[in-house]
């Protein structure tokens, strides 16, 4: 291709030149590149420190249980009182969940039978809450089964887990033998056959977990449950999904983690709008780099555009020498930028490394963000070079030719 | 006067406050293998006049038909391919590309008309070189080159298509005299072997006095045009003495 060989040529002939702008170019992108790879990183380890190991949505009974219309006594008010906070069990769960799981949306969606409750262990009592899951599903969410450091791992009817600080605070053993009982006052003996941690200090002091059909009976849900806790692929679709099962499923009240992480969302982002103004304007710099290389090399290299015109070329001829130009730069520059940029990572998370290995804080290495970096600095040195373009298409070749 | 190249009426005026015409209705006519001279004092519009031939600049009005055509009802692109395969352009300062060596420079039209250079192409360029006496430099760059030397380069460079008409700005005005009349003797030659037509902006009276025509531009007109190659030499030299006189004093 013609213009192309001129493009190379004239690169090639400037070299100096050439050689600063692509420095310029590669400095730019493999600080962009380290940027959203260390920016990248601590808001995946965020959210994944968040809601890695929790449901992203979550859907529960819309309707409360109906306030007892009990007369006046000491006792009923008790009840009524602690009664009236509890949501009613979602009965039709089932249908609700293989509905779910047949849609692509969702990675893993499982019951929760839920209830609070007390833990005894001899002359110690602890309030918990007793947690009725279904394994399988509820370890794609929770990992149960891979947390468990003491213990087996089958749960097996009439047997629970419950968590290191449980554990630790009524000095019970795997094998031991607990009780029981609910704010309704139901009571029941399960052997302990793990215990967990889920490297939560909250969940692991309070959660008693249990297989879903002997929490439901337990709780008195009569097969219903209190929850269907749901994964999603993008943690960030969840308002979207959620606002769609709300329409779909009217009768359930639907919450995503992006509701109840208000305060940790703004906070991401207004990190990552720091983020992309810091890339703009490293974007910003890498163009008008461009753009000026190019618009002194259009002045430097006039008198041979004139020639070139004069003996025949067209204004979009060498209008589009110059536009390769800058589509070169932008390519090789952000090119050379993003191995920069890897080596700079590579370098961070050596330099990091604890003595496990583990650097100190992960860093997110996405090879489309390298994809991304390299199309829109391409995408820039074209743009940077349509004004010179420009110019010397429209540049008079009498003019140069006259003044020899 | 055939059909082959007529200039017709034209106007040019440059400026936009202050205008200046440059070229006051100016009627021309050349034929095919033609070797004409226009020679003027500075600034009397000769290059300008060449400018439009080379249809490097549009004029006012008037018309340039070439076999027939309008040139300037074709649109720029068209007058581009024109300038590429039509026309080969010699000036004063060679005008090489200095990036390039000399037989990259010759290749530059074909490059611009016809895309890839083919072995065919590369031998007429080669042949080029060696018909203008630069085919031991035919690797070095353009700024490797004399003077001399460089004008051949763009000698073989605008024949490099093998041009209907040849047009060249002042050729040898950058030139001592040897190699000066080298230059004029090689137009001439490849004038008569290739039946290019050559019309030559020029101040050097030894490059009219070569030519078959000669035309004189003073202040935007044609002041004279004598086709001298019928009269004897020095008829010739009297024919043109009163105009180099002039020149001699500018």
């Amino acid at each position: 291709m013609f213009e192309l060989s001129i493009a190379l040529r004239f690169l090639k002939e400037g070299r100096i030149q050439t050689l600063l702008i692509l420095t310029g170019i590669t400095a730019g992108i493999a600080v962009q590149v380290f940027l959203s790879a260390l920016i990248g990183g601590l808001q995946k380890d965020l959210i994944q420190k968040t809601v890695g190991t929790a449901p992203h949505i979550t859907g529960s009974s819309k309707e409360l249980v109906p306030v007892s219309l009990l007369p006046d006594s000491a006792v009923a008010t008790t009840r009524i009182i602690s009664s009236s906070t509890r949501d009613r069990p979602i009965r039709e769960w089932k249908p609700v969940i293989s509905q779910l799981e047949k849609s692509a949306l969702f990675t893993v969606v499982t019951p929760v039978a839920e209830g609070a409750g007390f833990i005894f262990r001899g002359e110690k009592s602890l309030p918990v809450i007793i947690r009725g899951v279904n394994l399988p599903s509820a370890d794609s969410i929770y990992n149960i089964s891979g947390r468990i450091v003491d213990g087996g791992k089958d749960l097996l009817p009439g047997s629970v887990f419950i968590g290191t600080e449980l554990a630790s605070e009524l000095r019970i053993r795997p094998g031991s033998t607990i009780r029981l009982t609910t704010s309704d006052g139901v009571s029941d003996r399960f052997k302990v056959q793990g215990v967990f941690d889920l490297q939560s200090k909250v969940l692991n002091e309070t959660w008693v977990i249990m297989p879903l059909g002997r929490s439901q009976a337990l709780l008195g849900l009569d097969n219903g449950v209190t929850a269907i806790d749901a994964q999603i692929p993008q943690v960030f679709d969840a308002e979207k999904i959620n606002s769609l099962l709300k329409e779909r499923f009217n009768d359930i009240r639907w919450t995503s983690w992006m509701e109840n992480n208000a305060q940790l969302l703004t906070a991401l982002r207004s990190q990552s709008s720091s983020s992309n103004m810091i890339q703009i304007l490293v974007l910003l710099a890498v163009t008008l780099g461009i753009a000026s290389v190019l618009a002194v090399s259009a002045i430097q290299k006039s008198r041979q555009i004139g020639i070139l015109k004069a003996i025949g070329a067209t204004g979009s001829t060498v209008g589009r020498v110059f536009l390769i130009q800058g589509a070169i730069l932008g390519f090789f520059g952000s090119l050379i930028g993003c191995f920069a940029g890897y080596g700079l990572v590579s370098g961070f998370l050596i330099g990091t490394a604890g003595a496990s290995g583990k650097p100190l804080f992960p860093l997110s290495i996405e090879p489309s963000l390298y994809v991304i970096s390299i199309i829109i600095a391409t995408a820039s040195g074209t743009l940077a070079a349509f004004v010179p373009a420009r110019r010397s298409g429209k540049l008079n070749p009498v003019e140069v030719i006259r003044n020899g | 006067m055939g059909n082959f190249l007529k200039l017709s009426n034209i106007i040019k005026s440059y400026g936009s406050t202050v205008k200046t015409t440059v070229l006051k209705d100016i009627s021309l006519s050349f034929e095919k293998g033609e070797f004409a001279a226009v020679i003027g004092q500075s600034g009397s519009g000769k290059s300008t006049l060449l400018n439009m031939i080379g249809v490097l600049d549009r004029p006012d009005s008037g018309a340039v038909h070439f076999e027939g055509v309008n040139l300037y009802d074709l649109d720029d692109d068209k007058l581009a391919h024109f300038r590429s395969v039509t026309l080969g352009f010699v000036f004063q300062f060679h005008h090489l590309l200095p990036e390039y060596s000399a037989i990259e420079n010759v290749l530059m039209p074909y490059r611009i008309a016809y895309g890839k250079v083919t072995p065919e192409a590369l031998k007429t360029a080669t042949e080029l070189l060696d018909r203008v006496g630069v085919s031991d430099r035919k690797n070095n760059r353009s700024t490797n080159l004399s003077g001399g030397q460089a004008q051949r380069v763009a000698i073989a460079r605008a024949l490099m298509n093998k041009p209907q008409i040849v047009l060249a700005d002042e050729p040898t005005g950058n030139l001592d005299s040897d190699t000066s009349e080298s230059i004029r003797n090689l137009l001439r030659q490849i004038n008569r072997e290739y039946s290019t037509t050559f019309i030559i902006v020029t101040h050097d009276r030894h490059v009219a006095a070569a030519c078959d025509r000669v035309i004189e531009i003073g202040d935007g007109k044609v002041v004279d045009d004598v086709k001298i190659s019928a009269r004897a030499e020095n008829e010739n030299w009297d024919r043109l003495a009163p105009c180099y006189c002039r020149m001699k004093s500018v």
